[in-house]
């Protein structure tokens, strides 16, 4: 199994490290683990498709972007083939989010800080979530999502801002940028 | 370290990025010199680093799943080269998407060749390397999927890849994305760049390498993400040379004029000082000198312009345009650093002009602001109405490259509204050389503040001496004396917008951050040169709204936010309804003109049929709500729930209503939901809450996408975005935005755009959003507005009974010697376009009237001063010809010499294509007086007097506050809904004003 070739060493090791990280990530977009899955797959199909020298200085970049996208597009379509309720694929009504985190037991602070960060809207959790998660930078997290750089800074900045000021108000956790 | 400017605050986003070592060079260093002799911070940094830490952690917890077993092994079998179609679409979707790319790719590479057949610009480089960065992997997933970019589906793209030849640009435009915004909206217009334009790009291409300057934004390197990285040296190099050139040539143009050359140069390098001084508190000293500079400028034209000069009006007048917009720039740029506002780098397409003649260095500092470009369009541009051939076209190439400046406006809001609807982006790479027409009325804006100020005082009962009607050749000094003098009789010069009110004519684009186009007043053309007169209908009220908000506060408004027919078609007039199958009926009138009693004043007004509540159209609507941090304050969001309470009590079980909001990210509020299930969209409309920053683009989309699905044949389909125009985050690119209202107008889905808000208004952005996607345009000043608005004329307002309304009148010239149009001047057409149904234009609501009212001069009265110096230029050629022609015309006889003129209107049927045409044509009579007029009349006049006394036109003649007043009084009539008398009030408060 030891491929010596290293185009297809360097797709493995991009395999390795980041299929577990791109599929919590789709899951979260989709909402459904299999989905999720089968979305990181694609995506890891279409990495087989591209020339190692234009993608691998941005991989963890060009990797997200991507499986946002096809996560984003299979999401649009589930939704209108069983025909849910209307517009319910979109930000902002059907919330991905919870799934993972409701299902797993984790420690209980952890547990806090993760239903707190389901009370934040989706752009803010995304954010904070390639930032905290996934350990992309500010740039990397703006290329993906589209947002810019400034905002991605500012969503960043008032959450931290807001889970810093958690701990002594437990109550409302919702972030209200300016 | 200490050096560095350390004006951190504990809030700053970028403390955060520092403490998570997201910041980057100088900026880091900066903060780090700043943390370190701050304890407070010091402590912030721990803490955010501990949250941070905590986050971290828990999201650790989190499992993450590995993929099952035989997808890895799929992969594994594709990385062996076997093609085994994964679980799902994989394979299918996969290919699918390679073609769509490669169609994409094909479409780039026809545009960039086609591009370069055209122009063989350096800039082509930046476009190469757009081509080439859609051509890398992984660019045409995200540009075909990714929603926040404001993406279309993949269907959309890939037909609209198909026809690159039809709309070059047009293809990839919608795609576009943050990260490639800039490199996009450069090309779109850097084809037929004026020089001018050019420094503005080559300030753009050359911020990958100046990206480490150090510019306290985090906007800098987005900014110049987007760029190709490989790209970067080569495209710099050879913009910086093209700058160079042009600039030069600038130069050269410059030395050549003696007059204006020293001011010029003046202005020139402290045009170049204030951008390089971006935001500090020089830049806005700066600021000032470039004010009283440009009053300098704005003078020189009067005189020239008496003096039979042409070409320099063309070129003074942009310039003088742009150094106003170039002050501006840096006031925005210190305020909006980092606040996630781009809007600052308005106004430094001109300035570069200039910078010409002093090159500052490559465009590092105009870029720290990640701004769209909003400058300000040249007034001599677009915004001018396209009208007879009586202008001085010059030939010479600075008056085409200035001419050209509408290319470079079509950045700008200005661009668009002003030029004639119809005139597709396309039209970007089309010869920029002048209409002739479009040169004609172009000069008038410069000499027009002297009138501006003087008449304003005149109105407000001033009558000391008028400078202006010294012909002699004044000197600078004496224009500074004048000019100041007037200031300080307006006494006020604290206020700013009295302030800017009497300096000069530019600075009424940008007034503290609200941007209004120029507009430049029709002139009087003579009907021999000229005879048709030609503009699409306007039912916005927006203007008058807007002028009351300032009015209201005390102030006057700001020139260009002077609408004139927006003013008069504010209110309602009671015009005959139509008969028949014609969906409004037309009425022409004639009365002595009040303030310039040998003229007369024409009246054209339409009425749209009316149509019952009962037999209302089902209607499906989908608000559009901006929630970004902006939109908090009393009069804008929560104004915007107040009018959608009242809607949601309107609608019916026929109706649809759907909410999409929008700020960083946009979502959908509320499904499309009927009419009848009220307490649901009450709730709704109540949860809606500001914060976050705005990104206009997907909001639309997904609004549009929702309208679209819920479509209603035969019913009123409608996306109704409520916002206060501050589109400013991230991806937004105008030209995009527009682009797909357009598009998406075709689709049946047409746009209200509300206005809201105060200090924030981009006026000129919604105006022509509402203007490209077969809209209207309202701003909700009070809930009283919201009531009218969404209310009482919802039918108007929403149900459209013709679209694309046209107007074309002829006059006779052997009746008429001249005319001019009151207002319209952003819907001035060309004559031949009136036939032209692929133009369009205003559409008309039901009950909705609209009045057009034309000052015309009979033959055999006398030209006043006013027009005397719109007359044409002494040609050499030209009279021979035209004695010849006027022979060989047959003379104008019979019945028709009894006609004044005839108004041509054609329309379509909102669902038509067709186009349909209707002539009415006006017999002369013995002219009455306007007391004898009817009431509407009466008071249109009075409103029409209003807004010119409001703008400073030098047409106003002896028209006066009081005149108005009084007139305004006695035309009051009925009005039921209080409209007149608040108008009234309105004129009041003007006169109080001084």
């Amino acid at each position: 199994m030891n491929d010596p070739e290293p185009r297809d060493h360097w797709i493995r090791a991009a395999l390795e490290r980041f299929e577990r990280r791109l599929t919590l990530y789709a899951w979260r977009i989709v909402g459904d683990i299999e989905v999720a899955r089968d979305v990181v797959q694609d995506t890891f199909l279409k990495l087989c498709d591209q020339e190692r020298a234009l993608v691998e200085p941005h991989l963890a970049e060009w990797l997200y972007t991507v499986c946002r996208n096809r996560a984003i597009d299979v999401r649009r379509r589930e939704r209108r083939r069983t025909e849910m309720k209307d517009d319910q694929w979109l930000e902002g009504s059907a919330a991905p989010g919870g799934a993972p985190s409701a299902a797993v037991e984790v420690r209980e602070e952890a547990g806090r800080i993760l239903r707190w960060l389901d009370g934040l809207t989706d752009n803010q959790r995304e954010v904070l979530r390639l930032r905290f998660q996934h350990s992309l930078s500010y740039r990397e997290i703006a290329e993906v999502t589209g947002l810019t750089v400034t905002n991605v800074g500012f969503l960043i900045h008032t959450g931290i801002k807001a889970l810093r000021s958690r701990a002594g108000v437990a109550g409302d956790p919702t972030v209200r940028p300016a | 370290m200490t050096a560095y400017e350390t004006n951190f605050d504990l809030d700053d986003p970028r403390l955060t990025a520092y403490a998570l070592g997201d910041l980057d060079g100088d900026e880091r260093l900066q903060m780090e010199a700043w943390v370190a002799c701050h304890p407070e911070a010091q402590r912030a940094v721990a803490e955010i680093r501990a949250a941070a830490g905590e986050l971290t952690e828990a999201l650790a917890a989190e499992p993450a799943p590995a993929l099952r077993d035989q997808q890895r092994a799929a992969i594994e079998a594709r990385l062996q080269g076997k093609v085994i179609p994964g679980p799902g679409s994989a394979a299918g979707w996969s290919r699918r998407r390679t073609l769509t790319s490669v169609i994409l790719m094909a479409a780039s590479m026809l545009i960039f060749v086609g591009f370069y057949e055209m122009s063989k610009s350096p800039r082509m480089t930046l476009r190469s390397s757009v081509a080439l960065e859609d051509a890398s992997p992984g660019s045409d997933d995200r540009r075909a999927a990714k929603p926040a970019g404001g993406v279309l589906s993949d269907e959309l793209a890939a037909a609209s890849a198909k026809e690159p030849g039809s709309a070059p640009g047009s293809g990839e435009a919608p795609n576009d994305e943050g990260d490639v915004g800039f490199a996009y909206s450069d090309h779109v217009e850097a084809e037929t760049a004026p020089p001018a334009d050019r420094k503005l790009r080559a300030g753009l291409a050359a911020a990958p390498s100046t990206a480490k300057v150090p510019v306290p934004s985090l906007n800098v390197p987005e900014s110049s993400f987007g760029l190709t990285k490989k790209d970067e040296s080569s495209l710099t190099g050879a913009t910086a040379q093209q700058e160079q050139k042009s600039a030069e040539s600038i130069k050269a143009r410059f030395s050549s004029e003696s007059e204006g050359d020293r001011k010029q140069q003046k202005l020139g390098q402290a045009g170049s000082a204030g951008d390089q001084d971006g935001g500090t508190k020089k830049g806005e000293a700066i600021v000032e000198t470039l004010r009283f500079d440009s009053l300098f400028e704005g003078d020189i034209p009067a005189e020239k312009r008496k003096a039979e000069a042409k070409s320099e009006l063309y070129y003074v007048e942009p310039v003088a345009g742009g150094s106003g917009g170039g002050g501006a720039a840096p006031r925005e740029t210190s305020k909006d650093t980092f606040g996630g506002r781009t809007g600052g780098t308005r106004g430094i397409s001109a300035p570069g002009g200039k910078n010409g003649a002093a090159p500052s260095p490559p465009g590092t500092k105009e870029v720290p602001v990640a701004g769209r470009p909003v400058g300000p369009s040249s007034p001599g541009g677009p915004t001018t109405p396209a009208v007879g051939p009586a202008g001085p076209a010059s030939p010479s190439p600075t008056a085409g490259a200035t001419g050209a400046q509408p290319s470079g406006s079509l950045l700008t809001p200005g661009g668009f509204r002003g030029a004639p609807p119809a005139i597709p982006p396309a039209g970007l790479f089309t010869d920029p050389a002048p209409k002739p027409g479009n040169g004609a009325s172009a000069p008038s804006a410069g000499g027009f503040f002297d009138e501006n100020t003087e008449r304003l005082l005149k109105a407000v009962g001033y009558t000391g001496g008028n400078p202006n009607k010294d012909k002699s050749t004044d000197t600078e000094s004496k224009d500074l004396f004048d000019s100041t003098n007037r200031l300080s009789i307006l006494g006020r010069t604290n206020n700013v917008f009295d302030d800017e009110r009497s300096l000069g004519m530019w600075r009424d684009r940008i007034v503290g951050t609200e941007t209004y186009t120029p507009i430049v007043e029709n002139s009087f053309l003579r009907s021999i040169d000229a005879p048709l007169s030609t503009f699409g209908l306007d039912v916005d009220t927006a203007s008058y709204a807007n002028v009351r908000r300032f009015l209201q506060a005390g102030q006057l408004p700001p020139r260009d936010a002077v609408r004139l027919e927006e003013m008069i078609n504010y209110f309602r007039y009671s015009y005959a309804p139509p008969k028949g199958n014609v969906p409004f009926s037309t009425a022409l009138d004639v009365a002595a003109c009040p303030w310039q009693p040998s003229h007369r004043l024409v009246r054209v007004g339409i009425k749209a049929r009316e149509v019952d509540v009962e037999t209302r159209k089902p209607s499906n609507l989908v608000f559009l709500v901006d929630v970004s941090g902006s939109m908090q304050p009393d009069d804008r969001l929560p104004l915007v729930k107040q009018g959608l309470r009242l809607l949601t009590k309107e609608l019916g079980e026929n109706d649809n209503i759907g909410i999409v909001t929008y700020a960083g990210t946009s979502g959908v509020a509320l499904p499309s939901t009927n009419g009848s299930r009220a307490a649901e969209i009450l709730s709704v409309v109540e949860s809606l809450t500001a914060g976050g920053s705005t990104n206009g683009a997907s909001g639309i989309q997904l609004a549009y996408e929702m309208a679209q699905r819920h479509f209603i044949t035969g019913g009123v389909n409608r996306v109704i975005l409520a916002t206060d125009g501050d589109f400013n985050v991230g991806t937004t690119n105008p030209d995009d935005l527009e682009k797909l209202i357009a598009e998406k107008a075709k689709s049946g889905v047409f746009l209200t755009v509300l206005g809201v808000g105060r200090g924030n208004l981009k006026d000129a952005t919604m105006e022509r959003l509402a203007d490209r996607g077969n809209g209207n345009f309202s701003y909700l000043d009070s809930l009283r507005e919201a009531r009218r608005v969404l209310v009482e004329q919802m039918h108007g307002t929403l149900v459209t009974v013709a679209k694309d309304v046209k107007v074309q009148v002829e006059f006779n010239p052997t009746k008429v010697a001249a005319y001019r149009l009151l207002g319209y001047e952003n819907r001035t057409m060309a004559a031949e376009d009136f036939r032209n149904d692929a133009k369009d234009a205003g559409d008309i609501g039901a009950g909705h009237t609209v009045t057009a009212l034309y000052e015309v001069v009979p033959v055999g009265a006398a030209l006043t001063s006013a027009e005397e110096d719109r007359a044409p230029v002494k040609l050499k050629y030209a009279p021979a010809v035209r004695e010849e022609y006027k022979a060989a015309e047959p003379k104008v006889g019979g019945e028709l010499s009894n006609e004044l003129l005839t108004l041509f209107v054609r329309y379509k049927q909102p669902e038509g294509e067709k186009a349909e045409e209707l002539e009415i044509p006006l017999k002369d009579s013995a002219v009455q007086s306007i007391e004898k007029a009817d009431i509407d009349f009466r008071f249109q006049a009075s409103v029409a007097a209003f807004g010119m006394l409001l703008r400073g036109s030098r047409h106003s003649g002896s028209a006066t506050l009081d005149w108005v007043l009084s007139t305004a009084e006695a035309s009051k009539g009925e009005d039921r809904d209080g409209w007149r008398r608040e108008f009234i009030d309105l004129v009041m408060r003007a006169k109080s004003i001084r």
